[in-house]
Formats: C-alpha cells, structure tokens, sequence
C-alpha cells in the first residue's frame, strides 16, 4: 500500500514538474485589424492568462497588415505569428499560395460554417456587421431607412456615404454580396450613384463626415459607429432588414517563427470566456455563438441565419472584375 | 578654375605624406553610403518590378502605365505638382525677400509662423481646410454665407484648385527657407554698385538680387515639385470623395487592391518607377539650367547686405503679410487646437462642448503615446544630424571637389524621396530583412531611421548644396595659403560660412521626421512606434479629437525643440 501510494504520489510530481516545464513563455507577434484599443486589452489580459508570454503586437488597418506581411513573405522573413486582417478574400488568397498553417481551434466548433474556413486555415474571430450610419443632426431617426433601397429617395439625393471598395476589404464584399443578389444587383450602385452618393478612403473617414453633419447618412459598420456614439459623437447606428454581416479572420501565416505560442494566442482570441468577451467591450460582436452580449448586439447564429450569402472564394478570385466594374460605375 | 583646385588639395595632401587626401577619402564614403542607404531600397523597388520571380516582365509595365485611369491620374499629378510649384516659388521668393533684406517690422514673429505648416501633419492640415471650405458646409463656407446672404457655398476645397491651394500654402516656405539664407549671405556689393549706376530698387532686384540666388531658388522649387508629385495626404483627403486621383493615391490604392498578393503589389511599384523617371528627368533639367550661371557671390570681403527701405509700402506689405499668414498658417492651426479641445467629433464649437478630457486621455498613463514620443524625438534628431552631415559632405563633394559620377550622386540622393512612402517603406522591408548582406533591422526602430535618411537627405543636401554654391572657392584657397590644414579650413571658413543654410536644413528634415507617417506606419514594430503611427492609429480608432490634441502636442514638442536648438547655435557675435 505504501509502496502504491509512493508510486501515486511520484506520478502526480512528475505530472505537475512537466506542466512546469511546459509552461508557455516567450513572445508572439500579432497583426491585427481589429483596432488598437481592442488590441491592448486582448494583450493585457492575455499575458495576465500567461505571465511569461509576451504579445507584441502591429495595429493598423486592415490593407497595412496585409502589404507589411505580403512584403514579409517576398522578402523570405516572416515575423507575424498570428495574423487578423478585415476579410476572409484575404487569407483565402494567403491560403491558395500555401502562405497559411492549418490549424483548428477546439473553440472553432460554436462558429457557423459560413464564417470559418472548411479545410481550417482560418477562422472568423469577430464580426463586422453593416447597417445605416446617420448624423443626428441632419437626419432624424424617423427618416432612416429600414433597408437599403430606402436608399434611393430623393430625401436622400447627395446626402449618402460609402466607404471606397477599392481601400476598403469589408465594402468589397459589400459589393459582391449586393450584386449577386436578385433584389439589388449592379443596377442598385447605378441608382445610388444617380441619386448623387460619394466614396471616402476608409471607414473611419466615412464616419467622421456623417459625425461632422456634411452627410446624412452613410453604410457604415455596427461597432465603428457605435464606438463614436459611445464617446459622444451625434451619430447613431441603425441594423437593416437585409443584412450584410463578415467575419474577420485569423489565421497562421508559414513560416511563423513561434508556432506554439500562435496557437496559444489563436485559442485565446477565439475562448468565450477571453478574446470573445473582451470584443463585446468595444461593441464588436463576436463570432463565436453564446457569449454573453450586452443589448442591442445580434448573436451571430442570428446574424449567420439572416445575412446575405458572400462566396468568399469568388470574391477573391474575381475581385479585380468586380472593382473595375464599380470604378466604371463610381469614379467616372 | 575647379579642376586645378581638385588637383591642388590633392597635391598637398601628397606633400603631407599622405596617400589620400580628405577629398577622396569623402568622395568614397559618399558613395558608399549612397549605394547602400540611399539607393538600395529604390533598386530593390525597381529590380521587384521587373523581375516576376522567374523572368524579367516588361508587359506588366507597359499595361499599367497605360491604363486609361492610370494616365488620367498622371495628369492631375502633374498639373497639380507644376501650377502648385510656379505659385509656391513666387510667394516663397516674396516673402523671403521681404524678410530677408526689407526693414519690415515684426519679422519674429513671421519667421515663426513660416516653420509652422512643417509641423502639422499633412492629413490634418487637409481635415483643417476641409472643415473651413467644404462646398458641403464649411464654417467660412457657412459664416460668408450668413453674411452675404449667399445660396450656395462661395469655396469648394474638394477640387484639383482646392489640392493646389492647400499645398501652395503647405509648401511654399520650403522656398522661403532656401532663398532667405542665401539672401543674407549675399555679396552687398554688387546690388549697391547697380544701385550708384542709378538703377531703380525694382531694377535691382530683377536683374541683379533674384538671379544671384536661383540656385536656393531652384532647389526650393525642386523640393516643392517633388514633395507634391510624392504627396499623398492632402489629395486623399480633398480629393477622393470627388474622384480626383493622383499617382500617390492611385499607388496606394494599388497597393491595398493587391489584398496581400505581391504580383499586385507589383503594379504598384511599376507606377511608382513612373515617379522616379518624372522626377530624374527634372533634376536632369535643373542641373543643365545651373550649369549655365556662376553663383559663388561670397567672396573675401564679407558684409551683411544693408536692408531696403520700403518707405510708404511698409505698412501695406506689413498688413498683407499679416493677414495672408493668419488665413493660410494661424487658421489651420486654430482648427486643429479648437477640434482637440471637443468632447467629440462633430459636435459644434460652442463654450459647453470644449474639454480638456483628450489631453488628459493621451497623455495620463498612455505608455504607448508617450514610448511614441520618445521614439520621434529620437528620429528626429538622429535622421536630422546624419542628413544635416551626409548633406553637407555631398554637396561638399559634389561640387566643390566634382569627381567624376557627380551628377549622378546628386540624382541618386535625391530619388528616394521621389517615391510615396508607403513605397519606399516597402523597399526598405525588402532590402533589410536579412536578404541584402545579411543585414535584418526590420521591426526595429533602426530600419525607420534608415529609412527617413534615404527619404530626407535630398532636403539637406539641397539645401547645403544651394547654399555652397555662392561660397567662392578663394576663400578656402586663401587660408590654405595661409598654412590651414584642408580640415582646418573647412571648418574655420567654409562651414561657418554655410551655418545659416545648415541650421535650416536640420529642421527641414528635424520638422518633418517628427510626424513622418507613410513610410513608419508599415515599418514600426512592438517598441518603436513614432508620433505619426499613434496620431494615425487614434484617427483609425475614431478618436479624431484624440488624433487632434496629440497633434497639438506634437507641435508644441517641435516648438520647444525648434526654441532650443537655434539659442544653442545662436550667432555669438550678431555677424
């Protein structure tokens, strides 16, 4: 019996000296899309998860974390270890030239098919949904249309804003979804162009002209908006009946010099009770069903149910088509 | 004249035993440092636009180039970079004119206010303009029409005049700050001998003062040209909501289409060669203009030149001043201070929305503002006195000790500034990750100061070389004569006497350095972060009175140094 117990007892050392061991340390490199803010308060908490790993991070827009990584792998030194742009065209196309590490977080099971990659090279990590961008000083909240072809009246002739898809990944598929779609088509950018809409460079520029009252009202994003709302802006966010809703994913890139701590950082992000949850901090849904939401948020099994469908890979592969056809449109 | 003297160092040199004199040894370190700083990330930009990873691919080119928005982009470029030069270099010459050598009063506090537009970051001065003469509800915009009982808007700023206004006012003073040190180093007696001939002051002027110094002229006018040709912000501000496109803007716009495939990112590079070939064609032009003239006007006997009365003009030149500076420097300026003082974007300037929340939000406790700070204060004062000193000894070089490659020493130095930032940004992760010698300094704060010498050291070598070219070479010839060392007449003659132009052209590459964006912002890693990547990230975050007060305090960081630096180098006995 002692002998037995000695043995027991010597396991369970043995066991706690190797979870010793394996305790992660070192330091992991982020880029992400995703904001600054939202950035910092995913490193704080996860180095207070992990005291001896270190999240360094790159925070910038969606297209400078894709060129500093595209001209990473041109230069044959990759130093991104987790990598979070704006769209999926993106890592589908990373993907395609054999750039990504495949790998499938066990949070990855609570996300719509729609919103993760079938053959696991990237998941959808938080959501970007669109709807009615308007300044509360020039429009009131009656005049706000509940779908987008309420678009097309003459209240609002020149007074509406859209981000440019050529700049902009997320209007891109914006684009796509609505032209490949029965009820709007190519013939609806026609009509908005008519109707005297213009493009700005991003979405942040969109935003502050609406929050400026040079514009009525503009397709803007959910958590954008409501992130100027919050700190006082006249500017308020209204989701319409047809939705158009992305997530933004996160991916591996080859080649990522701290693979193990990758998957550490990869889990995090995507763990309800982590990354998820700090998302809803910064009125950004999450992409991973039954996180507790403050009001107002959308589940994204609701979102995933009611959104229009966009076939990424098509996007990516014709996005060039796609962009010309609307630059004939808009940029004539 | 020159070839004797080139000749003449070097034989003394021999004489003192030794083997190389300290023109070569300078002639070989400018080469060096050009090919491997300075020109390494332009060829590998080139070498990546023509080389496919297999072979080398001119189609690519020829199909970008000649893409029928591409072109029209090339034409706005160019219509705004010439018609925003011609009236750039006419008010920068005015001013610098009537600072320089008028006895207009309150020259202070003009001075000041030249250096300001330095400051502000290009995309705020933009966001300045914007909110004053919107067509769509600018405050003047509003308040003229108040006035007047106007229906419609009497500006609008969203069009090619807009972009061209807004960067006359943004660069005229790199003119200004070429002429006016040349002026004050002027040879007085040459004016005054036309003067006793009994030609008229406008007379004078004309022939005799303008001429004398086209070479500041000139290189102000360079750098105005190529600063607009290369500039993104203030067309992508003003412009894009109009459909007005530039190459900048075109080239970025490329760059973010390519959504992280290098072959689009490829047609970018292939639009930004076009910028390169633009801009080695002018420096072409301007070094076969310059040849023609001879410039060194300072010679022996030295004298400050005596300041022209303007008699009954002085109060009107004065008012006009005044008022153009307020509208075209203070305004701007005004707005930004104004904005960073909101509760938040968008709400109206009245006493109950004013703060000081943003100041506090930045700067209590934000470890990444304030790493931020420390990080641009570095850069700027490093990448401002290693250009300050490659831009000397260039221009030195070039044309003082003229070995053979000159020219093309000058147009190397001048090409990488040609590029948008964000292009050169990525020549530099392509020549520093390790692929070039070996050498990583990618996601350190070291490949960004590499980076903002490349792209600033056109700035002093210009502005060295402008003021070079007026010192007469009798004066060093005299004090070696005299026994002085080659070392010891550099020093004692010809560098004091460039000081003023050396003290500009340290903060035309101090000012800017310290709110750089384009090229930092793909550069930065964890720990190296500048003022312009933090101001940039609030204004994506959506913090724009954020953006506007760490602005602000940027200015005032810049100020304090600016104060700083020129009471250390203040002229000791008041020459």
């Amino acid at each position: 019996m002692k002998k037995l117990f000695a043995l027991l007892l010597s396991c369970v050392l043995l066991c706690a000296a190797s979870f010793a061991v394996a305790e992660p340390s070192g330091s992991v490199m982020m880029y992400s899309s995703a904001g600054e803010d939202v950035v910092l308060a995913i490193k704080e908490a996860f180095e207070a998860k992990y005291p001896n790993v270190q999240l360094d991070f790159y925070a910038a827009t969606s297209g400078k974390c894709v060129t500093k990584l595209a001209t990473e792998f041109q230069s044959g030194t990759v130093a991104c270890d987790v990598f979070w742009p704006a769209d999926f065209s993106t890592t589908i196309g990373l993907k395609n030239n054999g750039q990504l590490e495949k790998y499938v977080s066990p949070f990855a099971e609570k996300i719509d098919p729609q919103f993760k990659d079938p053959d696991g090279y990237f998941t959808g990590a938080r959501m970007l949904v669109f709807g009615m961008t308007y300044s509360t000083i020039a429009c009131s909240d009656d005049e706000v249309p509940a779908n987008y072809d309420g678009l097309l009246t003459e209240n609002f002739y020149n007074q509406i804003l859209l981000s440019d898809p050529s700049g902009s990944a997320s209007t891109r598929a914006l684009v796509y979804a609505f032209v490949n779609n029965e009820k709007y088509g190519w013939e609806f950018f026609e009509k908005l162009k008519a109707n005297g809409a213009e493009l700005e460079s991003s979405s942040g520029a969109v935003n502050n002209k609406v929050a400026s009252g040079s514009y009525k009202l503009a397709i803007g994003l959910d958590y954008n908006t409501r992130n100027l709302m919050a700190s006082g802006s006249p500017i308020n966010y209204k989701d319409t009946t047809d939705m158009v809703a992305m997530a933004a994913p996160i991916c591996i890139p080859t080649g990522a010099p701290n693979l193990e701590l990758a998957k550490l950082l990869y889990d995090f992000i995507l763990d309800p009770q982590g990354g998820q949850l700090i998302l809803t901090k910064f009125n950004t849904t999450p992409v991973v069903s039954g996180v507790e939401l403050p009001e107002g948020m959308l589940d994204s099994s609701f979102i995933a149910a009611n959104c229009m469908p966009i076939d990424f890979a098509d996007l990516s592969a014709t996005s060039t088509e796609l962009l010309d056809r609307f630059d004939g449109i808009f940029k004539k | 004249m020159s070839m004797s003297f080139t000749r003449k160092n070097s034989d003394l040199a021999r004489q003192d035993g030794k083997r190389f004199g300290l023109d070569q040894a300078m002639t070989a370190l400018c080469f060096l440092i050009m090919t491997t700083v300075v020109i390494l990330p332009v060829v590998m930009i080139i070498y990546n636009t023509f080389w496919d990873g297999t072979q080398i691919d001119l189609e690519m080119f020829r199909r970008v180039i000649f893409r029928e928005e591409n072109l029209a982009a090339m034409k706005n470029t160019v219509i705004i970079a010439v018609v925003s030069t011609i009236f750039a270099t006419i008010i920068g010459v005015f001013f610098a004119w009537l600072l320089g050598r008028s006895d207009i009063p309150m020259k202070g506090l003009m001075r000041w206010l030249f250096s300001i537009p330095f400051m502000i970051p290009p995309f705020l001065a933009a966001m300045a303009w914007d909110m004053m003469f919107s067509g769509r509800g600018g405050y003047v915009n509003r308040f003229l029409m108040d006035i007047f009982n106007l229906k419609n808007a009497p500006f609008n700023i969203n069009t090619i005049w807009g972009i061209i206004v807004i960067e006359v006012v943004y660069y005229f003073p790199f003119v200004y700050m070429q002429v006016v040190s040349a002026l004050e180093r002027m040879d007085p007696t040459l004016e005054e001998s036309a003067r006793i001939a009994g030609a008229r002051q406008w007379h004078v002027i004309r022939t005799i003062t303008l001429p004398l110094t086209i070479p500041a002229i000139s290189s102000g006018t360079l750098l105005v040209l190529i600063t607009s040709l290369s500039n993104y912000g203030i067309p992508r501000m003003v412009g894009s909501s109009k459909n007005i496109f530039t190459l900048p803007t075109k080239i970025v716009d490329l760059v973010n289409r390519a959504g992280g495939d290098f072959q689009g990112i490829r047609e970018a590079t292939a639009l930004s060669v076009v910028l390169v070939i633009v801009v080695s064609i002018a420096l072409f032009v301007q070094r076969k203009l310059l040849k023609a003239g001879r410039y060194d006007i300072i010679k022996g006997k030295s004298m400050r030149p005596t300041l022209i009365k303007l008699r009954a003009a002085k109060y009107p030149l004065l008012v006009f001043s005044l008022v153009f500076l307020m509208l075209v420097v203070l305004a701007p300026l005004v707005i930004i201070v104004l904005v960073s003082l909101l509760r938040a974007y968008g709400l109206p300037f009245a006493m109950e929305n004013f703060t000081f929340a943003n100041y506090t939000k930045i700067l209590v406790g934000n470890k990444s503002v304030t790493d931020s700070i420390k990080n641009s204060l570095f850069l700027g004062f490093s990448s401002g006195f290693i250009c300050l000193f490659l831009g000397v000894m260039l221009s030195y070089v070039i044309y003082k000790v003229k070995p053979r490659g000159s020219g093309l020493l000058e147009t190397l130095a001048v090409l990488p500034y040609s590029l948008p930032g964000t292009v050169m940004a990525i020549g530099c992760i392509l020549a520093w990750s390790g692929a070039v010698f070996g050498i990583t300094l990618y996601n350190s704060i070291w490949i960004i100061l590499v980076a903002y010498i490349a792209r600033y050291l056109s700035y002093t070598l210009k502005s060295c070389s402008a003021s070079l070219q007026q010192v007469h070479i009798s004066l060093e010839d005299a004090s070696r004569a005299c026994g002085a060392t080659h070392m010891e007449s550099l020093s004692d003659v010809t560098l004091p006497l460039i000081k003023p132009a050396m003290i500009s052209s340290f903060f035309l590459v101090f000012l800017p350095a310290m709110r750089e964006l384009t090229t930092s912002v793909l550069l930065y890693g964890p720990n190296s972060r500048t003022l312009g990547v933090a101001i940039q990230n609030l204004r994506d975050n959506g913090y724009m009175t954020q953006a506007a007060a760490l602005s602000v305090v940027a200015i005032v960081i810049i100020m304090v140094c600016n104060g700083v630096v020129k009471y250390i180098t203040r002229d000791r006995k008041g020459v």
